[in-house]
């Protein structure tokens, strides 16, 4: 599987073009609701809507496969990393996000 | 690459916006010109640039190379700089003290991994993982997004984790359990969980979209199945009704969602339904066990400001899987991404504080 992380490059061309707005939201989220749909006072009777059968494909759908960067070991200090890398005579791959590439979002 | 970067590398995931502050590392990653967004680069220890890699999300081989050069240009490199123990690493001076980072949750915080994926039914009604066909046209374009490679990014989860204080999981674990017992989920918990972690904007956005409900957006609670000397086990229901009535998009819209949106709806809605099961060492008092299981359509694009993700039809699939983390790598520590510092979008707000709902006192160990 190719790394579900490495993301952050493509997503970051995506927004600039397609236009951010975290200002915009930063309204929303005062918002207050205002709905009409059924709430979650009938919530006993509806959430029957997953079943125990589901649940193991369900998991093994939505989480990544097995093998893919989410099996490295990443670390995320900075002078940690460089000691160690001094240590073993070994390169730094530095990923970097807009924020961090390990939950940017 | 997996193989590549486990053997070859030394590899660090670190926030580009440290660059913006005042301090050792912000000097060393701009010296290094090291930390631009979205990037995979290569560096020594001492912080010289041996190559920027190249990420190509659709096309791994291309990433593979990139990494291959590195190496190459690495070889090439003189010993002092890459024989082991070559290198000195002064120490790091103070940080910035606007950085203000939690460097990791508060004593006896249980760590839980969140992954948010759009999913697709098929025509039988099964769930599936998403494809490039399952965007609207636009984010398919490379003319419209300046990359083939947006949608494939898309189809795959999002990660990001949920803190549950001591305090939360000591309520879900009754002191005499007995079959059939219900036990309600924390409503701190509850309203944690719905604010922050059943979000379609998980792996799109930093949006925040249902920050403004409170625990009766939905319920949650546990029902005890088997009562052993060495584990108790309990099953999770739960179903929740988040809304985001998005009014500024009723005076706004970006240019790019005028001309490309295929989704009219303003509002966005998400109403999924929750089932997990927890278990506990009754004798340790400690949970051995966590795994919910969310899943449940979005209706209306799941960013509001543009299409991001934006997928055809009225109601999409979302699932969103929980997982308690036993065995913590250093990436597990990192704050949750809505209790994560950014304090260029939010000065003055302590995220911490408000994520968790503790005294300042209480927030970092």
């Amino acid at each position: 599987m190719f790394p579900i992380k490495m993301r952050i490059a493509a997503r970051m061309l995506v927004l600039s073009l397609l236009l951010g707005g975290v200002f915009v939201y930063q309204a929303w989220a005062m918002d207050p609701p205002n709905r009409s749909e059924p709430r979650a006072d009938d919530a006993e009777t509806s959430a029957a809507g997953l079943s125990a059968e589901q649940f193991d494909k369900l998991r093994a759908l939505i989480k990544p496969k097995p093998g893919g960067f989410d099996d490295i070991d990443w670390m995320t200090d900075l002078w940690e990393a460089r000691k160690k890398a001094a240590a073993a005579g070994k390169p730094l791959l530095v990923w970097v996000g807009d924020g961090h590439p390990l939950g940017w979002t | 690459v997996v193989r590549l970067v486990k053997n070859e590398f030394i590899p660090l995931a670190i926030n580009g916006r440290l660059r913006d502050f005042d301090d050792d590392e912000s000097r060393f990653l701009n010296k290094a010109d090291c930390g631009g967004q979205g990037r995979v680069d290569v560096i020594t220890a001492s912080g010289k640039l041996v190559a920027h890699g190249e990420l190509q999300v659709g096309n791994p081989k291309t990433h593979l190379a990139s990494l291959e050069r590195a190496l190459k240009a690495w070889a090439a490199l003189p010993e002092a700089e890459r024989k082991p123990g070559a290198v000195k690493v002064p120490e790091r001076g103070p940080l910035d003290p606007r950085r203000n980072t939690a460097k990791g949750p508060p004593a006896g915080t249980l760590i839980v991994r969140v992954y948010n994926r759009q999913l697709e039914r098929t025509a039988t009604g099964e769930y599936r993982h998403t494809v490039p066909e399952d965007y609207i046209p636009a984010l398919r374009d490379p003319r419209v997004v300046g990359t083939d490679q947006a949608t494939p990014l898309w189809t795959q989860p999002a990660n990001d984790s949920l803190w549950i204080t001591q305090a939360e999981a000591r309520a879900m674990m009754p002191a005499d359990p007995v079959p059939g017992q219900r036990v309600e989920v924390p409503t701190s918990l509850c309203e944690r969980i719905f604010r922050f972690h059943l979000d379609p904007s998980r792996g799109l956005s930093e949006n925040t979209n249902f920050a403004h409900v409170t625990a009766d957006a939905g319920k949650l609670w546990l029902t005890v199945e088997e009562v052993g000397k060495t584990e108790v086990r309990l099953r999770l229901d739960g179903i929740a009704n988040l809304h985001n009535p998005r009014s500024a998009l009723l005076t706004y819209q970006s240019p790019g969602v005028k001309e490309h949106s295929q989704n009219p709806r303003i509002p966005l809605d998400y109403d999924p339904r929750l089932l997990g099961y927890l278990a506990y060492n009754p004798a340790k008092k400690v949970i051995t066990r966590l795994d919910i299981v969310a899943l449940g359509d979005v209706r209306g694009r799941p960013n509001g400001e543009n299409i991001v993700g934006e997928r055809l039809g009225e109601a999409n699939p979302l699932g969103i899987a929980f997982e308690l983390v036993t065995d913590p790598r250093p990436a597990d520590y990192l704050p949750p991404r809505a209790a994560r510092d950014e304090p260029s979008l939010r000065p003055g707000v302590n995220l911490v504080e408000r994520y968790l709902g503790l005294p300042k006192k209480e927030q970092q160990r």
